[in-house]
């Protein structure tokens, strides 16, 4: 592997794991999200001008595919999902608390959130990402925060 | 500012992505408001469990994926690989050539070798247009969620 591929592969295989991993919510399918746009950027890297266009195509590419994978999954079954979330995630308590929050959050809400606080995008990053613009992004994480911070206090009220 | 406001701002905040009169109008607001406070402790307290929770692939799928990307064709690290392969591999059939022919066993040198030369041509990767956002223009495209 070539030094600069190894570099982004080093710094951003786990990070990407991770945003799929929030989209999906499935192990597997995160690895194999992961697997398959490394391997593809591979293929066409040599081609990019600058390490923020990869990076940006490299999530898009994920996210692409996550949301892809989503769509397939319901096709086939609308409760994989709910079933496969607390065997394979779930690791800790802060775990088990951010996946049982983030899980109540449509995909649309909850992909901008996992790219900004997992991979540390900016809005304007982000927006590229998704191809939206930044102000729809800002909303979409406003409003996903706002529905988490809602039911942690439930949860809370509750003693959950 | 009112607590409507700080509250519509304070992810903007906590991502630094805000200007420096709101930071500070944010940053004093929270000082002197309970509700705006707690809003505030509340949102750290979320954005900290991203961190922690944070998870690694298996060592399994990242070797799998390192031994598949060292088998993979790369445009630029196969040409990169075969260029000098390919001027070797020209030179060493040039000098050949021309020996056979001082020595009189081939007396066609020129369109051999020229033969030999086209079939190692390399050719150049095709270029593909990836950019996905054009940060001069802020020129954006379609919604694609």
């Amino acid at each position: 592997m070539e030094e600069r591929f190894e570099k982004l592969y080093r710094e951003n295989a786990r990070y990407v794991y991770n945003v799929a991993l929030g989209i999906l919510r499935n192990k597997a399918e995160a690895e194999d999200v992961m697997q398959n746009v490394f391997i593809k950027l591979f293929e066409t890297y040599g081609s990019f001008r600058g390490e923020s266009s990869i990076r940006t195509y490299l999530y898009r590419m994920a996210v692409n595919r996550s949301i892809d994978l989503i769509r397939v999954r319901s096709n086939r079954s609308s409760k994989l999902e709910q079933i496969e979330l607390p065997q394979n995630t779930v690791n800790n308590q802060a775990k088990a608390e951010l996946d049982s929050l983030m899980s109540r959050l449509p995909v649309e809400l909850r992909t901008p959130i996992l790219l900004s606080e997992i991979a540390g995008f900016s809005y304007k990053e982000i927006s590229a990402i998704l191809q939206l613009n930044i102000g729809t992004v800002k909303s979409r994480i406003n409003r996903g925060m706002t529905r988490l911070k809602e039911m942690a206090a439930k949860e809370v009220m509750h003693g959950v | 500012m009112e607590c409507k406001t700080v509250k519509e701002l304070l992810y903007d905040y906590t991502k630094n992505e805000i200007s420096a009169g709101q930071k500070e109008s944010i940053a004093s607001h929270i000082k002197q408001c309970h509700e705006c406070t707690a809003e505030y402790d509340e949102l750290i307290r979320l954005k900290a469990l991203f961190g922690s929770s944070l998870e690694s692939p298996s060592p399994v799928v990242l070797a799998s994926i390192r031994e598949k990307l060292a088998a993979a064709p790369s445009g630029r690290r196969l040409h990169g690989f075969l260029r000098p392969v390919i001027g070797i591999a020209a030179a060493v059939m040039i000098i050949a050539s021309a020996g056979f022919y001082t020595s009189g066993i081939i007396s066609h040198k020129n369109n051999i070798t020229d033969y030999m030369i086209e079939s190692y041509e390399v050719v150049e990767p095709e270029f593909y247009d990836n950019t996905v956002y054009n940060y001069e223009t802020d020129i954006l495209y379609g919604d694609v969620l």
